[in-house]
């Protein structure tokens, strides 16, 4: 039956864009890890809703607008946490359920879209188009080239920031690279998983690489391994029990986390110390 | 205290003031090249918030500060030539690098974009590990360093910053016991001497490192004192600072006579 699964086209188009996205992920899950950056990961995927329901009010690319938007929120919620003042995960709430809330407003107000929130919500990866896999590939490619490119200088701020910047790193500009690059990737990912699921790939695929791992390279290769493995079986199992396709990639990736962090050699609590 | 053309550092006026708050009002000092200078002061005295000011992390609410005549974000820039040595309490994270990975971060910043790490950077980072007698560590996970080793591998990466020409350290001590604290500061000597460096450290532990510094400046929001270790130890400057009586700060053992 795993066969017969390769031979439809949705599957095949599925199957790749689900891979790019995956892998992509994970790549800057390695950096959200490190860098603490999984509750803002949060704030960004949920302010994407805002950013589609706002394209489909406007008559325009929803996937447009959430990517506009969600890099603005990305920015804003950058600029409230380092400026201090008040506790980050504070202002990540409030601006994670605004825009939640403001994108709910819009699409009430619209007669058509309210059938896709689902998808919206929670992927819809057999849908992927042709169309679909080049926007993928095409935006995937930036910003694997970019965290490829700054990887050492990315790897400096996560290590120390202060550190960085005496340095001579200019660490602000790389931050919010970062956070762009991570409202790009959450865009990007919306059919794959949707956007109350993203979060997962945006965090478990590093959390299961440091288990494995005692050093920052290893770390990498099993994040992005992790979100592989998760991306292929989640999409087999899917197909074979008729799942919900985005939700059994996320079991999966989860499930090899449980994995390695009850039996890694180095961090699994099985393990000996 | 006059500024020289020689002067690795030159604060002039500094103020640091938040909302109506001053944690640094008009402090004005000078190190000269190559010599040990600490900065000391009780808790809260804005040691830290003047060590910052001096590397352009904070900007001062009124004064100048030069590092070798630029101003710090230029000598950054332009030089590569300051260690920075945060207090520890940054790194007390479980972060998955080696010691001799963690060395290398230190030279991110002068080897500018799209290079990754070459032999003569692995050799200058070896060399940097063992100036500060941590070289035998070099593979280890950072994590599994005692706080002394840590302090002296976090030395290491800011020596690895291009040129090094100023280390400065916050509180280098802190978590450290005392015979690794005479090794760190024997360390810190030892640089001084081969490679000229000015070096600059924040200690609240006026005892211990009046032992190394060759000046010192005592600050308590306000300067209260600069000069020699001896001198300084000594003066009055320091009893204001710390509110405390000079037999107090160093004591005498309980029953003992001061001495």
């Amino acid at each position: 039956m795993l066969m017969e699964m390769w031979s439809y086209d949705f599957m095949q188009r599925a199957f790749i864009g689900g891979v790019m996205v995956c892998l992509l992920c994970a790549l800057l899950s390695f950096f959200v890890v490190l860098r603490r950056l999984s509750f803002i990961g949060v704030g960004i995927s949920h302010s994407a809703f805002g950013g589609l329901a706002l394209g489909v009010m406007l008559g325009i690319n929803p996937f447009f607008s959430a990517a506009v938007f969600a890099v603005l929120v990305a920015w804003a919620i950058g600029f409230t946490s380092r400026r201090g003042g008040m506790a980050e995960d504070i202002t990540i709430g409030i601006f994670f359920s605004s825009t939640m809330a403001f994108g709910v407003v819009l699409l009430s107000l619209s007669k058509e879209y309210k059938a896709d929130l689902f998808s919206l919500l929670f992927g819809n990866i057999l849908a992927i188009t042709a169309a679909d896999l080049w926007m993928v590939g095409g935006c995937g490619l930036l910003v694997g080239l970019f965290l490829f490119l700054l990887f050492k200088e990315l790897l400096a701020c996560a290590f120390d920031e202060e550190v960085a910047r005496v340095g001579g790193l200019p660490v602000e500009f790389l931050y919010y690279a970062l956070l762009t690059a991570m409202a790009v990737t959450v865009v990007l990912s919306i059919k794959v998983v949707g956007i109350i699921l993203v979060e997962a790939l945006l965090v478990i695929p590093a959390a299961t690489g440091f288990q494995l791992s005692r050093n920052f390279r290893w770390m990498l290769f099993y994040s992005l391994l992790s979100g592989f493995l998760a991306v292929v079986g989640g999409l087999s199992l899917s197909y074979a029990y008729d799942l919900a396709s985005g939700a059994t990639i996320v079991l999966c990736a989860a499930f090899i986390f449980v994995l390695a962090f009850l039996f890694s050699p180095h961090r699994g609590i099985f393990a000996k110390k | 205290m006059t500024a020289t053309t020689s002067a690795a550092v030159e604060l002039a006026h500094i103020s640091v003031i938040y909302g109506n708050h001053a944690v640094l009002e008009d402090i004005t000092f000078s190190v000269a090249a190559g010599q040990f200078v600490a900065i000391i002061g009780p808790n809260g005295a804005g040691k830290t918030t003047c060590l910052k000011v001096i590397l352009g992390l904070i900007p001062p609410s009124s004064g100048t500060v030069r590092l070798f005549g630029l101003e710090p974000a230029e000598t950054i820039k332009k030089r590569h030539a300051i260690g920075y040595v945060p207090q520890r309490s940054v790194l007390e994270r479980n972060l998955p690098f080696s010691v001799m990975d963690v060395v290398l971060l230190g030279r991110v910043g002068a080897m500018g974009p799209l290079k990754w790490f070459s032999k003569k950077d692995r050799a200058d980072a070896e060399k940097n590990l063992q100036r500060v007698e941590l070289l035998d560590c070099a593979d280890r996970p950072i994590n599994e360093l005692s706080g002394g080793q840590l302090q002296r591998a976090m030395i290491a990466r800011a020596l690895s910053c291009g040129d090094p020409k100023l280390l400065v350290l916050d509180e280098p001590t802190i978590g450290v016991d005392i015979p690794h604290q005479l090794g760190l500061y024997e360390v810190l000597v030892n640089l001084k001497k081969e490679m000229g460096l000015t070096i600059l450290v924040v200690s609240h532990d006026l005892a211990m490192i009046s032992n190394y510094a060759d000046e010192m400046v005592c600050l308590n929001r306000t300067m209260h004192v600069h000069g020699n270790s001896c001198d300084v130890l000594h003066s009055h400057g320091v009893e204001a600072a710390y509110r405390c009586e000079f037999d107090r700060l160093f004591g005498a053992g309980k029953g003992g006579q001061p001495c």
